[in-house]
């Protein structure tokens, strides 16, 4: 079978990570030898399985996620450089080029500025901790201007002309509705109080209901300590092909498709 | 892409607003739990901010490869095998420099667009089809442990991926 043809009815099972036995043996074994035709055979069927991502239910991450990412990113380019720049590797040729009495004499400087390096180490400390301190203040500003964008966001659906309202009433009984407001151009912002809270278990999941074809997620959310949920999301579908919104109880991590019957519900009429 | 190698946060800043979402989604999906799925998304970023400057921008979309880290780390992390994590890393550094580029001009729409050819796509398929996909992307189960979990022939569930994944292909072929 080690032939590049037979090989290449393998490429997207590989790249899902579904092949075992003989024929993973056989792949692997092919590609650690540097096959030019399967190897970015193999890349390319990873990029045709990496769209199966979008099957995954729309969810948004924190808003402090960002602030905390790009915080670390900031914090490790100080530390470290970008990259290893051509003048680094001359200096670390040159160096193997050394003689011995040179490293003697490197190694009696360390242990006279031992010392010295203790003490400065002390200082250092003490720098980052201030450090530490200026970058969680600088993440926490982030978060909170990200989450004012999310509110301006809202109130521009909100106030937008174009923008449709919907309520989607519940099936269970002392369930509060629930409001939705989509508009064409800028998204679907969802609210609703006194909300049930949710097993840890257990999620709340947005769907659109087509016209035809299966329901679509919109987003997974959970209503907050006092049962207040506010949701803006960027739908996949035009509201045109949507016949109704329902929001569904789906275990945590969401759905592909509804596993339960919805418990509110909305026509887009 | 370039911005990104001088270290210049910003252009992160616009590749998460980009892509966060949507690997994410992913991420909390096949980890099933937000804490997680938030690590393996800072995970994933942070890799790309360090691996920015050891290559250089070539042909192909980023979008595809993030997907691709954040699935593998989800997988790592659902199946807690360590050894399995290193020799994907392995090779994802193998894909990175022939795959990865600067962010496409691709618009958030054509975004959706693509999301809904992947869905309807696959949404024409048989339920257990569907569901032999959705083990193997999700939760990274092999053939054979797929034909254990429904019950069905090896045959039978190699050719429902081929023929899954020939359809997806088609699909994306024809936008």
């Amino acid at each position: 079978m080690d032939d590049c043809k037979q090989l290449s009815e393998f490429y997207d099972a590989y790249a899902l990570g579904a092949l075992d036995g003989p024929e993973l043996a056989e792949i692997e074994a092919h590609l650690a030898r540097g096959c030019p035709n399967c190897t970015p055979g193999v890349a390319e069927a990873r990029g045709v399985v990496a769209q199966l991502a979008h099957l995954a239910p729309d969810a948004q991450p924190p808003a402090a996620l960002r602030a905390r990412i790009l915080a670390a990113a900031t914090s490790i380019a100080a530390t470290a450089p970008a990259s290893r720049t051509s003048a680094s590797v001359r200096v670390e040729r040159r160096a193997s080029l050394f003689p011995s009495w040179a490293w003697a004499m490197a190694a009696a400087l360390l242990l006279v500025t031992g010392y010295s390096i203790h003490q400065t180490r002390q200082l250092d400390r003490q720098l980052s901790a201030v450090e530490r301190d200026l970058r969680e203040g600088q993440a926490q500003r982030a978060a909170i201007e990200s989450e004012r964008e999310h509110y301006e966001m809202a109130m521009e659906i909100l106030a937008a002309q174009d923008t449709k309202s919907l309520e989607l009433m519940p099936k269970k009984a002392a369930m509060p509705p629930v409001q939705a407001y989509w508009n064409p151009k800028m998204g679907l912002l969802m609210m609703a109080a006194n909300m049930p809270q949710m097993p840890s278990n257990m999620t709340l999941q947005l769907w659109m209901v087509p016209k035809k074809g299966a329901p679509m997620s919109v987003g997974i959310f959970r209503p907050d300590g006092q049962g207040h949920v506010m949701m803006v999301a960027a739908p996949d579908a035009p509201m045109t092909e949507i016949a109704a919104l329902a929001i569904s109880e789906e275990p945590a991590g969401g759905s592909v498709q509804p596993t339960s019957t919805p418990v509110w519900v909305g026509p887009l009429s | 892409m370039e911005r990104l190698c001088e270290r210049d946060s910003a252009a992160l800043g616009s590749i998460y607003d980009r892509y966060s979402r949507m690997v994410y989604s992913l991420a909390l999906r096949i980890a099933g739990q937000p804490g997680a799925a938030e690590e393996i998304v800072q995970d994933v970023f942070l890799k790309l901010w360090n691996s920015a400057a050891s290559y250089r921008a070539e042909r192909g979309p980023l979008g595809p490869w993030l997907c691709t880290l954040a699935r593998n780390r989800a997988l790592d992390y659902l199946r807690l095998k360590r050894e399995k994590q290193r020799r994907r890393e392995d090779s994802m550094e193998g894909d990175l420099r022939l795959s990865v580029s600067a962010p496409d001009p691709e618009t958030l729409a054509a975004q959706s667009q693509r999301a809904m050819r992947v869905r309807a796509s696959l949404s024409e398929l048989p339920e257990q089809q569907q569901r032999a996909i959705e083990l193997a992307f999700f939760e990274g189960m092999t053939h054979s442990e797929i034909a254990d979990a429904l019950a069905e022939p090896l045959g039978t569930i190699k050719s429902w991926i081929r023929s899954g994944l020939l359809r997806l292909r088609e699909s994306l072929a024809n936008q």
